[in-house]
C-alpha cells in the first residue's frame, strides 16, 4: 500500500470506521479507472477526493463527508 | 408509570431538585441563624452603650431625690422632672420602648421611676419576675442573653448601676427593646434571605433543566437511530453535534452506523455518480 494510500485511510478510518477501507477501494475502482485503492499517488488525490466527497455523503452527514473530503484533499 | 420512573429524564431532575433543595436548605438555615445571632449581638451592644451611658446622666442631687421617691410621689416635681429625662432618653433612642429605674432591696426589685405614661410602674412596686441578670447590675452594665418574658412583656433588657450619694448603687436604671422590633428584623432578614434563595433555585433550575434537557434529548436521537438500525433500516443519520462525552459518543456511533450501511450496501454509490454500472 503506498503512503498516500495508508494516509488516506488512516483519516477516513476516523468517519467511517473498519468498513473504511472497502469504501476507499470502491472509489478508486469505480470513478477512477479500476485504480487499485494501494496504488493511489499524489496525481490521483484531487479526483479521489472529490469522489470520496460524493459518496460519504451517502454514509455519514453532508458536513462530515466535506470535512473527510478536504482533509483527503489536503494529504501531502 | 414504571418507564417513567426509571427514565434518565427522571432521575437527573429528581437529583438535580434533591440537590438543590438541600444546598439551598442547608445555607438558608445557616445564614438565617448568623444572621438572628449578628442581629441580636448588634442589638445587645447598643443596649449596652445605651444604658451606660443613661447611667451616667443623672445629679447627685436627682439621686438623692430619687432615692427618697415613695409611693404616691408620682406628682411631684421631682419625679415628673427625672421622668422626663428618661423620656428625653428615650425619644433619642428609638429601638428603646422603656427606660426606668428601680431599687434593689435584698432579693427584691422595686421601681421607682418609670417613663411609660400609659400604665406605668408605680412607685414602689415590686416587680414580680426579675431576671438574675438584673441583680448583677450593681457590679456594671449588664444585658439580658436572650429575649426574656415576664408579666410587662417580651424584652431584651439592659441594666446598668446609678451611683448613690453615698457611693452605694442601690439604684440601677433598665431598658428595654420590645422582641417584635428584633423579631420584625429577623423576620425581614429572614424573608430576604428566603427570596434571594428563591431566585438563586429559580435561575439554577432553569439552567438545569434546560442543560438536561439537551442531553436527554440528543441521548433520545441516539436511542432512536439504535432502534431504527436494530430493526433493519440503515438509511439513518446521527443529527447530534456536541463536543462534549455525548458528541464523542454520537460520533462513535455515528462511524458505526456508516461502516455498517458500507457493509451491508451492496452499492452505495448514487446512479449519478456511477460512469457505468457494469464497473460493479
Amino acid at each position: 500500500m503506498s503512503a498516500l494510500s495508508e494516509k488516506a485511510l488512516a483519516v477516513s478510518v476516523e468517519y467511517l470506521g473498519p468498513a473504511a477501507k472497502v469504501f476507499l477501494e470502491r472509489q478508486t475502482k469505480w470513478h477512477m479507472n479500476g485504480l487499485a485503492f494501494d496504488a493511489l499517488e499524489q496525481k490521483h488525490l484531487a479526483e479521489f477526493a472529490k469522489w470520496v466527497g460524493i459518496s460519504a455523503a451517502l454514509v455519514v452527514d453532508a458536513a462530515k463527508a466535506k470535512e473527510l473530503s478536504e482533509k483527503i484533499g489536503a494529504i501531502k | 408509570m414504571s418507564r417513567i420512573v426509571n427514565s434518565l429524564q427522571t432521575k437527573l431532575i429528581v437529583s438535580f431538585v434533591a440537590l438543590i433543595v438541600v444546598i439551598a436548605g442547608g445555607t438558608y438555615l445557616y445564614t438565617f441563624d448568623q444572621a438572628k445571632q449578628a442581629l441580636l449581638q448588634g442589638a445587645h451592644d447598643d443596649l449596652a452603650q445605651i444604658i451606660g451611658i443613661t447611667s451616667t446622666q443623672f445629679t447627685a442631687q436627682e439621686i438623692a431625690q430619687i432615692e427618697q421617691f415613695k409611693p404616691g410621689d408620682d406628682q411631684t416635681p421631682a419625679y415628673v422632672a427625672v421622668q422626663a429625662k428618661l423620656q428625653k432618653m428615650r425619644s433619642i433612642s428609638p429601638n428603646v420602648a422603656n427606660f426606668y429605674i428601680m431599687q434593689i432591696e435584698g432579693d427584691k426589685v422595686v421601681f421607682l421611676v418609670d417613663d411609660a405614661q400609659d400604665s406605668p410602674a408605680l412607685i414602689g412596686e415590686v416587680y414580680q419576675h426579675p431576671e438574675p441578670r438584673l441583680f448583677q447590675a450593681s457590679q456594671g452594665v449588664q444585658v439580658s442573653e436572650s429575649l426574656y418574658t415576664d408579666e410587662w412583656g417580651t424584652f431584651l433588657s439592659g441594666y446598668a448601676p446609678i451611683q448613690g450619694t453615698s457611693g452605694t448603687t442601690t439604684l440601677i436604671v433598665g431598658a428595654d427593646i420590645l422582641a417584635d422590633t428584633i423579631v420584625a428584623r429577623e423576620n425581614f432578614i429572614g424573608n430576604t434571605i428566603y427570596f434571594v434563595m428563591a431566585f438563586a433555585i429559580l435561575i439554577a433550575g432553569v439552567i438545569i433543566g434546560l442543560f438536561s434537557l439537551t442531553i436527554i434529548r440528543d441521548i433520545k436521537k441516539l436511542n432512536k437511530v439504535a432502534e431504527e438500525i436494530s430493526m433493519g433500516d440503515t438509511d439513518v443519520s446521527v443529527d447530534v453535534h456536541r463536543k462534549d462525552e455525548i458528541g464523542e459518543l454520537a460520533s462513535s456511533f455515528g462511524r458505526m452506523v456508516a461502516s455498517l450501511k458500507i457493509m451491508m450496501a451492496a452499492d452505495v454509490q448514487p446512479e449519478s455518480a456511477k460512469p457505468d454500472s457494469a464497473e460493479k
